[in-house]
């Protein structure tokens, strides 16, 4: 007798996945009506894990230096009354003599300093703003953006710590042009033979991707080692154990294991160690720019 | 004299021949039953034709309220219903009008479209019948082409109004769980952690005020020690009954999480790259009351499969017909509700539908062996609300207070909704159930305004016939057409025919003002008299 009452009331899903009421029993009124989700199951499999982590990387790796960049260019604009204050301007709305627009409040400071030949080079910048050029392309922000860098010889390290929302529909790179939300810490370091950088937090340029003690590395037998997770479009976060090999096995975070996957990141990985000072282009020779 | 009329009465005409002897509720007539339904359902008094037809054959009372659950002005209803318990309604977010270099006068719609976004979507799963649970399930959201503007949403080009939309932003697909215009309203910060939100949530969708519950601080540690309320949270007995639930509901909530309060960007931007950070800020998994989730993707078919979300909704549809609170001894009433509300596919106007079948709704008055408790429990007149009574306005008369673009009935900021008893989500969350000094006053002057506008322009300027369908300023007291005029504004406005003694009251008020200032003072003067009366903001 009772399983034809749980068979009354088993949830039904239509055809593109959509819960559904199911139809009741009177005897057993009493229960909630039973939802389900496709969530109990993978959605993707490990070659959408794949294709996803691939079509991400051609976005480019995300670049504090590049915003930094952006925003001293917006700097060189300043007409000595817009923005008032200069890089540490808190302004209502205010367009310079030649066009460009600034509102909103910005922090910027950097500091360098030599100690026992090395050199220590750090900026802090917090926005709050959206400035517009000429043509109507705006820069805006809503974080902050820490770096701190110690070069000397044959030895390089960095500390990040990256914050908030930010896009600029000028830019040339695809992750900032598409904008950027992020909340990551990264330490890097780089010797006369190898560098690498850990990264842990999240990052999402496209897609949501979040680093759980990945290494990337300039070791051409390690580009990449570490959990990295990436969201479905479902919502859920699908996880890849990158092996030194480049390859490694995917999972729906917490589920099932959907198999191995090598995706080509290399040159993601490459851009990725863009963030560590003194590995300049050429010096990498990666045949990258800053980015697509 | 409103005050007195509306405390002192009797209550609306009810049929007593039809109450049972032992019945605490005894039902309204049928057609201020017509009326009652069609203010709740639609914000405007019924039609000439449809008291028309209720008079020429009762039986047609249900058909009518069907009618008025299929019409199209039930969703603003319902919008306005939910805003007074959802309280995101509010007059200012932390992101404002200016954050987006909108012009000021788009400063009352920024925010009410905010405001609205969460309202709109449940009432749009309402009115098109989708099961209820869609509301935390679905993928959608709606928006009108000013959120569309600066919202990371689909809005359709070249439409207009309020159109479903979907996020572009990858959150997840949560109805209202995902909603900006919630988390606007119900914000965070870096020592509450999501826990209000969370709690907002418990009491909004499963009607428990984790708030409300007593809790005992003795012996615990200082609310100013910050590290030790932190322990104490995830140790101390008094504190682990709510917390070990709300905690791990919090940790569901962190894609919401801002690094910049106040900040445009950051906050129309979901964060699925911040999901994790309650694992780390929290110390606590996602979960449901104990069931594991692995984000919020998961939270909105959790809530759905829980068999209090369903209570609640049978609840909070009683509260908003009922005009108060559901208490204990509603249980039965409530009960019945929630199965005829799963029975019928969880459509939501089937549970309207329901409400407005119950005893509780349909009371005029109590018995005469109702206790004091009785009558201070079940209001069985209702005070127009301002939604209703500017909706109403501008139905009869097609007047709207508007000032600088801001709706004056809908506002705290230069408006006056709360005067008139309305809720403004921050400092008044209930609305008024009884009339008092400022409402008195908002009501006069809406109605000196309505009336104003309708004389000026139907019975002066010659516009279309909206409130006065039968006279022009050459007729007297006497005149059929005037005597045809006083009887349509008695059914429309009140939806009862007038009797003699009305009629005459009416007419030396007229005549009283037209010697002096002629007949269009004296239509103005009617008019805004008939708005006031207890039987039209009342009902």
């Amino acid at each position: 007798m009772l399983i034809p009452l749980i068979l009354a009331c088993s949830p039904t899903t239509d055809p593109k996945g959509t819960p559904t009421a199911s139809s009741r029993d009177t005897a057993l009124d009493l229960a909630a009506p039973a939802w389900s989700a496709d969530d109990a199951v993978a959605a993707w499999d490990a070659q959408d894990i794949q294709a996803a982590l691939e079509l991400n990387a051609t976005l480019g790796f995300a670049n504090p230096e590049s915003i930094r960049r952006s925003f001293l260019d917006f700097m060189t604009q300043d007409d000595g009354t817009c923005p008032s204050g200069g890089e540490n301007f808190g302004s209502l709305k205010c367009t310079t003599e030649s066009g460009y627009t600034f509102s909103g409040i910005s922090i910027y400071q950097e500091r360098s300093s030599s100690v026992d030949g090395a050199r220590q080079q750090s900026w802090t910048h917090v926005g709050d703003y959206k400035l517009t050029r000429p043509d109507g392309t705006s820069f805006e922000s809503g974080g902050g953006l820490v770096s701190s860098a110690t070069v000397g010889t044959g030895l390089a390290e960095i500390d990040l710590k990256l914050r908030g929302s930010w896009i600029d529909a000028g830019s040339n790179m695809g992750w900032f042009r598409s904008g950027l939300s992020w909340l990551l810490l990264g330490l890097g370091r780089r010797d006369a033979e190898v560098g690498e950088l850990t990264l842990d937090g999240g990052v999402t340029t496209g897609r949501a991707v979040y680093f759980d003690d990945v290494r990337f590395s300039t070791d051409p037998d390690c580009r990449i080692e570490g959990t990295l997770s990436i969201q479905g479009d479902d919502g859920h976060w699908y996880d890849w154990q990158a092996g030194c090999d480049g390859c490694g096995p995917t999972s729906l975070q917490g589920g099932e294991e959907l198999g191995s996957i090598c995706p080509a990141l290399d040159t993601w990985a490459a851009a990725a160690m863009l963030l560590v000072p003194g590995l300049e282009p050429e010096v990498m020779d990666t045949g990258l720019e800053d980015g697509p | 004299m409103i005050l007195l009329a509306l405390a002192c009465a009797d209550g609306p005409a009810t049929d007593s021949s039809s109450a049972p002897p032992e019945a605490l509720h005894v039902p309204l007539s049928d057609e201020l039953l017509l009326r009652r339904m069609s203010l709740d359902l639609r914000g405007v008094p019924p039609d000439l034709e449809d008291l028309d037809a209720l008079e020429a054959d009762p039986g047609q009372l249900d058909g009518l309220r069907d009618s008025y659950l299929d019409d199209p002005l039930l969703e603003d209803r319902l919008v306005a219903m939910f805003a007074d318990r959802w309280h995101t309604r509010i007059d200012e977010f932390q992101v404002v009008y200016g954050d987006y270099d909108l012009p000021q006068d788009l400063e009352f719609a920024f925010a009410r479209d905010v405001g609205e976004e969460p309202l709109r979507l449940m009432a749009w799963v309402a009115v098109t019948d989708q099961p209820w649970p869609a509301i935390v399930t679905t993928d959608k959201t709606r928006a009108t082409p000013l959120l569309g503007q600066v919202w990371p949403v689909d809005y359709p080009e070249g439409e207009q109004g309020w159109q479903t939309v979907t996020w572009t932003d990858l959150r997840p697909p949560v109805g209202v769980l995902a909603s900006n215009g919630l988390w606007w309203r119900y914000t965070t910060n870096a020592s509450n952690m999501n826990r209000a939100r969370a709690a907002t949530l418990v009491r909004l969708l499963l009607c428990q005020d984790m708030l409300s519950r007593p809790v005992s601080l003795e012996g615990s540690v200082s609310l100013e020690d910050e590290d030790g309320t932190a322990q104490a949270i995830k140790n101390a007995p008094s504190c682990v009954a709510c917390h070990s639930s709300i905690e791990p509901l919090a940790s569901s909530l962190f894609g919401f999480w801002t690094t910049v309060e106040y900040n445009a960007l950051e906050s129309a931007t979901y964060h699925p790259e911040r999901e994790s950070l309650g694992v780390a800020y929290l110390e606590a998994e996602p979960a449901y009351f104990g069931q594991p989730l692995s984000g919020l993707s998961d939270l909105g078919v959790a809530i759905a499969n829980d068999p209090r979300f369903y209570r609640c909704a049978a609840e909070s549809a009683a509260a908003m017909l009922w005009h108060r609170e559901v208490e204990a001894e509603d249980f039965a009433s409530i009960e019945e509700l929630r199965q005829d509300f799963i029975q019928g596919e969880l459509a939501y106007r089937g549970l309207l539908r329901a409400v407005t079948d119950t005893a509780e709704y349909r009371a005029g008055a109590l018995a005469d062996h109702a206790t004091e408790e009785d009558l201070d429990r079940e209001p069985t007149l209702r005070l127009l609300s301002p939604d209703q009574f500017a909706s109403s306005l501008l139905e009869l008369t097609g007047f709207s207070w508007t000032s600088h673009g801001f709706d004056q009935l809908a506002n705290d900021k230069i408006g006056h909704r709360i005067l008139l008893g309305g809720v403004d989500g921050y400092q008044v969350t209930r609305p008024q159930r009884d009339p008092g000094l400022t409402w008195t006053l908002v009501v006069e002057r809406a109605s000196q305004a309505a009336a104003d506008y309708a004389v000026e322009s139907e019975l002066v300027g010659g516009g279309a016939p909206r409130l006065f369908l039968n006279v022009d300023l050459a007729h007297q007291p006497g005149d059929a057409e005037f005597t045809a005029e006083l009887e349509q504004l008695h059914r429309r406005l009140y939806a009862t025919r007038a009797d003699e003694a009305w009629q005459s009251a009416v007419q030396d008020l007229w005549l009283e003002v037209e010697a002096d200032e002629g007949p269009a003072e004296a239509w103005k003067a009617v008019v805004s008299a008939l708005l006031r009366d207890p039987a039209f903001v009342g009902y």
